[in-house]
């Protein structure tokens, strides 16, 4: 336990330091209803410098710890964290350091499993039969990537290139 | 046969491994109501603790201009006071014949939100008053403007609220000109009153509270303001709430639960 610990400290302090960041800075950062998702773009972050499945049991593990933080539907931010690591995780870099070199194929990756994981949430809900759908996909979906994807340009020019999340 | 599977399995892993952890993401929707043991309370307790340090020395920072808006409140309130005075002596007799509950009766406990978490279908916030303040599951949450939400959850100190800006509610709402009752809801957009027919005679302004026939609320406390009145294109009328809950801060719980079934089914 003690190594597990050890060994994924970094990782551990980046999930703590995104999860202040979505609890206090998130809300400040709002526009309406829509707020940048610090979470998600760390998942989807972990999810292209890593393998599939360690990516797909941080992405659950991550869900479900927000879910049970404030979500409203249980489960529902689990499975979008979930998309959003699956498609994310088949575009890989090798370090933070790459994706600076490459980030507007890392920008297109966020906006792309961030659009998929919206897309679940909007398919699971009522919503889905409503003549609002065209106008929530544009609102809600678009938009809220959009700010996303903003938040995941700043976030990566302002980290240092090789510190975190090399590969060994 | 064996090795076959193996090989397959090992080919396979990882979508085997998301469909398995897809799937429990599905079984987790299809429980969402279950309070998992009490875990969620305890966890948003536990992180409440930690945004109630950073609040509050925030809170500290703004009191000068706090003090200032709060000055201003109390003058415009003053002046609302004595024109409402008038009004309520000569209500007041006919209030006692009818037996109209009264909702500025119920005792209030003021409470500070701590965080508030933005989903495309849901707005919630924490407050910072929990058990040991007396709130409870099923008590609504307001502001000085108007109705923000009801107590969803509740842990010793600290309370999670689920706004009115959030698709599973559904309030019954009253129009004070006339007196005509309709649902609201929340579409992921904004407040509607849903399937209005043209005989709704619903105004552009016309002020909405909570109807005598909400199961969740008690009656009279103001929701919002008609934006857009329904029409031959469409049967659903906008509704402009009353709180802006993207700025408030401090807010009220109404020590009152209508639906006590609803409060115990809860907890």
């Amino acid at each position: 336990m003690k190594n597990i610990a050890k060994n994924n400290l970094h990782i551990i302090l980046a999930t703590f330091s995104f999860f202040v960041l979505q609890i206090i800075v998130s809300p400040l950062l709002s526009i309406y209803n829509i707020a940048p998702d610090f979470m998600l773009i760390l998942v989807i972050t972990y999810a292209t410098l890593n393998d599939h499945i360690p990516s797909m049991l941080y992405a659950f593990i991550v869900g479900i710890f927000m879910d049970l933080y404030l979500s409203t539907n249980f489960g529902s931010l689990t499975l979008q964290y979930l998309l959003a690591s699956f498609i994310a995780s088949y575009f890989k870099f090798n370090s933070v350091y790459y994706i600076k070199q490459f980030i507007y194929k890392f920008i297109f990756v966020v906006f792309i499993a961030s659009i998929t994981s919206s897309l679940s949430f909007l398919f699971l809900n009522q919503t889905i039969v409503s003549y609002l759908f065209f106008y929530n996909f544009i609102n809600l979906v678009i938009f809220n990537n959009l700010y996303n994807v903003i938040i995941a340009f700043i976030i990566i020019t302002i980290l240092p290139g090789k510190l975190f999340y090399e590969i060994k | 046969m064996l090795e076959k599977i193996t090989l397959f399995i090992y080919k396979y892993k990882n979508f085997l491994i998301f469909a398995l952890l897809f799937n429990l993401s599905l079984v987790l929707i299809s429980h969402s109501s279950n309070e998992f043991f009490g875990l969620r309370t305890y966890v948003f307790s536990a992180f409440a603790y930690f945004n109630n340090l950073i609040v509050s020395s925030e809170n500290y920072f703004n009191l000068i201009s706090e003090n200032q808006k709060l000055r201003e409140i109390n003058a415009k309130l003053l002046l609302e006071n004595t024109r409402l005075r008038a009004a309520a002596n000569n209500s007041l007799k006919y209030e006692k014949l009818l037996k109209i509950q009264d909702t500025s009766n119920f005792p209030l406990i003021s409470a500070s939100i701590l965080t508030k978490y933005y989903k495309p279908y849901s707005i919630n916030f924490v407050i910072d008053k929990g058990l040991v303040d007396s709130v409870a599951v099923g008590m609504p949450v307001m502001n000085e403007e108007g109705l923000l939400g009801i107590v969803k959850s509740v842990s010793r100190n600290h309370s999670l609220v689920s706004s009115i800006f959030n698709i599973d509610m559904k309030i019954t709402i009253r129009n004070s000109r006339n007196n005509l009752d309709g649902i609201l809801s929340y579409d992921g957009n904004s407040l509607t009153i849903i399937n209005a027919t043209n005989l709704f005679d619903m105004q552009y302004g016309d002020m909405i509270y909570t109807s005598d026939f909400s199961s969740l609320f008690p009656p009279k406390i103001p929701v919002g303001y008609i934006q857009k009145p329904n029409n031959d294109k469409s049967t659903d009328i906008r509704v402009k709430p009353a709180a802006n809950i993207y700025e408030t801060d401090k807010v009220f719980v109404i020590k009152f639960i209508k639906n006590l079934y609803l409060s115990n089914y809860n907890q």
